[in-house]
């Protein structure tokens, strides 16, 4: 109760401090006073410090380790660089159990941390850093930095274990994804600031052979780019047996079949997108067939695309969506995680979003939770977007759902009817951006 | 005080009223006048109104979007708002030889004491594949035998003909007609040469867009305006890239003074419409989930910067659609949406867009996304709104509260897309 009491009082000094302008009408269902749906109850909430200063989050998928990873970024006035470890096992009573902070803050420039992801390797959990430094000083070059986590509770055992440094695309990564591939390996995919996506074999970084991780770079098409992709995701297509790769990034949305490593094959382009000069996130349903695809820019909804014509050879670009979502026309939304036929979405000034895709062609919105409720012309970005909901993620194991807010910190939900995800029971398979590192590899079934 | 209570009681109106729906289509403050069907779906486009109240023509494009209609002009009486009466049906020569879209936009001008309309042609191959529009005198109206075609103005470098059309009272005195063409930049002609039978010699200027190159950078549409803070002709071009402002005082060498690109979300600009004082300007992009977006030219006005790349605001009738032209009777902006129809939206706050008024002429479109109303245009003199629809015809109406429109009454200048044609220049006041 004293928790409810104080988020509320929070979230009434927010409305305050970054409410409408005078006469200006709330014209969202969800208010200050009333920030969710019915079918939303909100389990904790933590504030992790000042205003925009919180980027992306992921979530162990193991009920056993209810450990969260949010980056933490300086993007505005103040913040500090590095990463946020919080302990969720009392999920309504979330702590901050370890913070990783890059050496010499005011020495590096730029953001510092903005993407996180976990994973495990030969029976012991990691987290990747993405990491951005400017030029101007130390570490322009460094990309990540990988954290052996495996002993947590215990904050002492936290240790360092490799940084992955790119001297000659230097400027980090802005974006990563981790990848359980079918040959058995634990990829890093990593942006870089250049016209392809770098990718890692984390086996040999957490192994000391940094060196040679780098095992593969996935190309775009417009290759003239200063940072080709912005972001990405990959799966396993269960019909043809290939490990694939979404990409968005200039121009628009690739996919790549990227079983052989070494020898990346485009499959699908999707370009030519009215209103897309630049693709953000995209993020296919678990049969690859449906794929959510996000431009960072106010106005912008998320574009639904069926990316079947492509599949099936009959066109080799689709520049056309199916449908599209928006919580708001006037805001813009961010990452988004698919369960489907659930879409969690981190959407900025709209905060914790869920639609679903139940009839692609008509995405529905199931349930919302406001975790910023700030005015929209209070962000960090072009236009004033860019502030709340973050990064979101979801637990398959139970349903948890969490979100890191730029400003308001880490909360977590659950909703109505939601107790977890296993593609099987809606009759899709099981693919979604949780990885099973325990399997060995696909290769037998192949 | 007055204006104060008239906006309040229409957003209080609209506030009040549902979603248009088939059966509740319109708001309460917006009442059909007359509407006349002009043939089958897809085949109208643009419209212009006449200003003088004891010359009541509505001119509209016919276009073949689908189907195998005739391409031409309509003229509609409307001297009985309630009862429009298509007064003639011009169709091209040879029609069924021509192959493409036809005739896109339309407007009327005067000169010396005669009333002209110029109807904008578009052919992809055939004997009119290098028309760009064709003149027509209609002086002698309601009398239809008396429309006489003037001139035809071609462009054989540049065949495909001019998509879109604006004629501008310039403040040299001549009025001119600036069209897009299918190469780079927007040609603009002598319109008084063009009517007195120098159709060769009319062509007096070109307005490039900036990085044009290759020379094969186009605009899209446009608009030009008095802007009296500096006592310049402007051009507003939306095209490749975004948005353009010029100074066209002098045609022959048209100076550029704003450009607005890298707006996200904006890789090709279309209709760019500024109030009357050339400070707030509207923008359309032509993509389905596209809003109008709502720029402050002002720091650019000031010289503070000369590329503006983000939007104050934005405005839709329906963000899953995508709204088409607008008349500006600041603070008021006149909008065919397509599949929303007849939408009229308040910029007195431009930070803050409202609806205030909204009729939807198509209620079962069987289009794409641009099916539904195409073309809007304003009569200042008694606030008559009319819209063609690219589906449903020709339709005229009134809101409640709006009588006509003078900027004057509003405190700003009073400059729309209405000129003066009466005014012989305005050298005197340069």
């Amino acid at each position: 109760m004293k928790r409810t009491t104080f988020i509320l009082a929070g979230l009434f000094i927010m409305a305050f401090a970054f409410g409408p302008r005078n006469g200006q009408a709330q014209d969202t269902p969800w208010t200050p006073t009333n920030p969710g749906s019915d079918n939303i109850d909100v389990l904790g909430h933590i504030p992790l410090g000042p205003r925009l200063s919180v980027a992306d989050m992921d979530l162990e998928q193991e009920v056993s380790r209810p450990y969260a990873y949010v980056a933490r970024m300086h993007y505005a006035e103040m913040g500090e660089k590095g990463t946020d470890i919080i302990d969720l096992s009392d999920p309504s009573n979330p702590k901050v159990i370890y913070r990783w902070r890059i050496e010499n803050q005011d020495l590096h420039m730029r953001t510092g941390g903005m993407d996180v992801k976990y994973f495990k390797w030969k029976d012991r959990y990691y987290v990747v850093q993405s990491l951005q430094f400017g030029a101007g000083g130390p570490n322009h070059d460094l990309g990540a930095v990988v954290l052996d986590v495996t002993d947590l509770p215990d904050p002492t055992t936290v240790r360092e274990v490799a940084r992955i440094h790119e001297p000659e695309t230097p400027g980090g990564f802005h974006n990563i994804f981790v990848y359980k591939h079918s040959s058995g390996r634990v990829l890093l995919l990593s942006t870089v600031s250049d016209a392809f996506a770098n990718v890692y074999d984390l086996g040999l970084v957490v192994e000391g052979d940094v060196e040679k991780a780098l095992v593969g770079r996935i190309p775009t098409p417009a290759e003239s780019s200063r940072r080709g992709y912005h972001d990405f995701y990959a799966g396993y297509h269960v019909d043809t047996g290939t490990d694939r790769f979404y990409g968005g990034g200039t121009g628009g949305y690739y996919v790549y079949d990227f079983t052989d490593i070494d020898n990346p094959e485009l499959l699908v382009s999707l370009t030519g997108i009215n209103g897309v000069r630049s693709g953000h996130t995209f993020t296919p349903g678990p049969n690859g067939r449906y794929a959510v695809a996000e431009t960072e820019y106010k106005y912008a909804p998320l574009r639904i695309f069926d990316l079947q014509p492509g599949l099936d050879g009959k066109v080799s670009n689709i520049n056309s969506p199916i449908a599209a979502w928006t919580p708001h026309w006037e805001g813009l939304v961010h990452n988004h995680e698919v369960r489907w036929p659930y879409v969690f979405v981190s959407g900025y000034h709209d905060g914790l979003q869920v639609f679903s895709m139940e009839d692609p062609k008509k995405p529905r919105t199931v349930a919302y939770f406001d975790t910023f409720t700030g005015s929209r012309n209070n962000g960090g970005m072009a236009g004033n977007v860019a502030n709340g909901a973050f990064g979101v993620d979801v637990r398959n194991e139970d349903g948890l759902i969490v979100i890191s807010d730029m400003t308001t910190g880490f909360w977590t939900f659950r909703m109505e009817g939601f107790n977890g995800w296993n593609g099987e029971d809606w009759g899709v398979p099981n693919v979604s951006s949780v990885q099973h590192w325990d399997e060995e590899s696909r290769e037998g079934t192949r | 005080m007055s204006r104060l209570i008239c906006i309040a009681l229409m957003l209080g109106w609209v506030a009040g009223a549902s979603a248009q729906t088939p059966t509740n289509p319109g708001s309460e403050n917006i009442h059909v006048q007359g509407h006349l069907p002009l043939g089958a779906p897809e085949s109208v486009a643009d419209i212009e109104l006449e200003q003088e109240l004891d010359r009541p023509y509505a001119y509209v494009a016919k276009a073949r979007y689908r189907d195998n209609y005739a391409r031409g002009m309509d003229i509609i009486d409307i001297s009985d708002p309630a009862r429009p009466r298509l007064l003639k049906r011009w169709i091209n020569s040879n029609d069924d030889l021509n192959a493409g879209v036809g005739a896109l936009d339309i407007k009327q001008f005067k000169h010396d004491g005669r009333y002209y309309v110029v109807l904008s042609t578009q052919f992809s191959q055939g004997p009119d594949y290098d028309l760009g529009a064709v003149v027509f005198d209609v002086t002698d109206l309601p009398d239809p035998d008396a429309v006489v075609e003037v001139a035809r103005i071609r462009e054989a470098d540049m065949p495909g003909g001019f998509h879109n059309i604006f004629i501008y009272k310039h403040s040299d005195g001549n009025p001119y007609l600036i069209t897009t063409v299918r190469g780079p930049g927007a040609n603009v002609y002598d319109l008084s040469k063009v009517v007195s039978g120098d159709v060769e010699d009319a062509l007096a200027g070109n307005i490039p867009i900036p990085g044009d190159t290759g020379g094969r950078r186009g605009y899209h549409d446009f608009f030009a305006s008095f802007h009296p803070d500096t006592g310049e002709d402007r051009f507003y071009g939306g095209g490749f890239g975004g948005y353009y402002v010029y100074d066209i005082s002098n045609v022959e060498s048209p100076e550029l003074r704003i450009t607005l690109t890298g707006i996200p979300g904006v890789s090709y600009g279309h209709t760019f419409t500024p109030g009357p004082n050339g400070r707030y300007v509207i923008a359309e992009t032509e993509y389905k989930y596209a809003p109008l977006r709502i720029f402050d030219l002002q720091p650019a006005l000031d010289g503070e910067r000369q590329n503006i790349n983000y939007p104050i605001s934005a405005w839709t009738a329906n963000w899953e659609n995508l709204v088409h032209n607008h008349e500006v009777r600041w603070p008021y902006v006149f909008v065919s949406g397509y599949l929303d129809g007849l939408q009229v939206f308040s910029l007195e706050d431009p930070e803050n867009p409202q609806t205030i008024g909204y009729y939807d002429t198509i209620i079962n479109a069987t289009g794409g996304v641009m099916d539904g109303a195409f073309g809007v245009d304003v009569r200042n003199a008694d606030g008559l709104i009319v819209i063609s629809d690219g589906s449903t015809g020709f339709w005229s109406f009134r809101m409640d509260g709006f009588n006509g429109w003078n900027g004057q009454d509003w405190g700003v200048p009073n400059i729309s897309s209405v000129q003066e044609w009466d005014e012989e220049s305005k050298e005197g006041t340069r």
